[in-house]
């Protein structure tokens, strides 16, 4: 294989590695080819891969209790890197203690004795510091395993109670939001409300603000003391009366009823609406019109049975209003 | 100059353990969470990686990439081996949030490492049939013949697009990464 064939099939066994994976044989036939010195630079389409790989995921937050145990892990991991140079501080003084005995070669018995003499106290002493270090290594990995712990456990409640904060936080301000969003939905529904089903009083403002509206007073008859007054549009086809002192009726029994009585057109007044009077110091009615009522002349307002009547015999009439001399 | 986090842990630095896992636990669990097949093996992954990246620290080379490239690569490596493993095709959509799992975090990748940021526009630029074929292969883990089904073109033509696409990164991302280079 050429040198430029050789390189091609290492990048086609590194991209298929990068992207697809290698089968057995594959892998042992690029472990082959990279063998070589020559042939450099192995993880660059891994890297690329990677980069690819990992700029498109979703990034999320490890969990608390994981990320704790990781660490506790990699602390426990790296403490016993202290262990073989104790072991190699010890080999040395007993490596010291070897050259010690060696010197002693060569001089008379009784230096031979005090020599050994020496060699041998030196022995117990070291022996002696020698498991004393031991003994202060094994304290200090106790001592060190210990403040491991108690970092990993501080560390972990910081974590936690910077986590309990950002969410508090986080809680907050949703509130916040979802209280000025309530707000704002709570006007809204006021507006929505008041467009869709506009009470008696929104009608009467609004139709008596109008230009060329109409605007009557009520004159009562009989002992009725009620007062007030009709507004309508012609064109709108809308209107409300506003009535003081109107006497309270028993739903149950009769109701009042309004009647629109044409300038010209029909025979029988158009039926206006059955309505009740609930308090008698101002109240304010929507007329309901069921019928296209023809420019009114007058309103008289009567007082039916439950639920009204289609054509009033006009018995009971305590309010009627109807246009000023010269005015419409 | 404050010296590289693996640095520090290859030193035998055990407050640099902290540092790591604060500075990149969550790449490395979201690699986890996106290669795995539920959220326990996605734990279990993640602790794997970890005790990989202690072991490994030495050999970081901070002129080939960045250390969240380093650990992402070490993350993808044993995701993918742990994978044929267990001989199963990963899904291409996410694992279902689940109740031990800690949300979705405010940061994007590419906060991370600028490399992360320059290899998403660089494979905007490749040929959208090389995009295609990349993507369906690294993202969604799909071997060449099912992404040979899945787009109806046959088998050489999967094996083209994917080495015509990578060598094409290859050169945009040291070219965008070592600008010196270009000329």
């Amino acid at each position: 294989m050429t040198g430029d064939t050789q390189q091609n099939r290492i990048d086609d066994l590194l991209i298929e590695k990068a992207v697809f994976g290698l089968d057995a044989s594959q892998t042992k036939e690029l472990e082959t080819l990279i063998a070589n010195p020559a042939n450099k630079n192995h993880d660059a389409f891994e890297i690329a891969a990677t980069l690819v790989d990992v700029s498109m995921i979703k990034m999320e937050t490890m969990p608390t209790k994981l990320k704790q145990t990781i660490i506790a892990q990699g602390q426990a991991e790296l403490t016993p890197r202290s262990g073989p140079q104790s072991t190699q501080r010890v080999q040395l003084k007993n490596d010291h203690v070897g050259a010690t005995q060696g010197s002693s070669s060569g001089f008379s018995k009784i230096r031979e004795v005090v020599a050994w003499a020496s060699a041998i106290a030196v022995g117990f002493f070291a022996f002696g510091m020698w498991q004393e270090n031991v003994k202060q290594d094994v304290q200090v990995s106790k001592l060190n395993v210990q403040v491991s712990k108690l970092k990993t456990g501080t560390a972990g409640l910081e974590s936690k109670y910077q986590e309990l904060s950002a969410q508090t936080a986080d809680l907050q301000v949703k509130n916040q939001e979802l209280s000025a969003r309530a707000t704002d939905l709570q006007a809204k529904n006021q507006e929505l409300s008041a467009q869709l089903f506009p009470n008696g009083k929104t009608i009467y403002d609004r139709i008596a603000g109008q230009k060329g509206a109409i605007k009557w007073a009520w004159s009562a008859t009989g002992n009725s003391k009620a007062s007030g007054d009709v507004v309508w549009n012609q064109a709108e086809q809308k209107g409300a009366m506003r009535f003081v002192n109107l006497e309270k009726n028993d739903p149950a029994v009769s109701q009042y009823q309004l009647w629109i009585i044409e300038e010209s057109g029909r025979k029988h007044p158009v039926d206006g609406g059955v309505f009740d009077a609930q308090s008698d110091i101002e109240i304010f009615i929507p007329i309901d019109s069921k019928l296209f009522a023809n420019p009114p002349k007058a309103f008289a307002v009567t007082i039916e049975n439950k639920h009204g009547v289609v054509v009033s015999n006009r018995e009971n009439l305590p309010l009627i209003a109807m246009a000023s001399p010269g005015k419409k | 100059m404050e010296s590289l986090i693996l640095e520090r842990i290859a030193t035998g630095d055990s407050a640099a353990v902290t540092a790591c896992v604060e500075q990149y636990g969550d790449l490395v669990w979201s690699i986890a969470r996106r290669l795995s097949f539920s959220n326990p093996d996605a734990e279990d992954a993640t602790q794997e990686i970890f005790l990989e990246i202690w072991k490994n620290s030495g050999k970081y080379n901070p002129g080939l990439g960045s250390e969240a490239t380093f650990i992402s690569m070490i993350a993808r490596r044993r995701l993918i081996d742990r994978i044929r493993k267990q001989n199963r095709q990963i899904q291409t959509v996410p694992i279902e949030s689940s109740q031990d799992r800690a949300g979705q975090a405010d940061k994007d990748v590419i906060e991370i490492a600028e490399e992360f940021s320059v290899a998403r526009k660089c494979l905007d630029q490749l040929r959208p049939s090389e995009k295609e074929v990349l993507e369906l292969s690294i993202f969604h883990q799909l071997s060449q013949s099912k992404i040979a089904e899945q787009l109806k073109i046959p088998l050489g033509t999967v094996k083209s697009h994917a080495r015509r696409g990578m060598t094409r990164l290859k050169e945009m991302l040291s070219l965008e990464a070592n600008p010196g280079n270009a000329k």
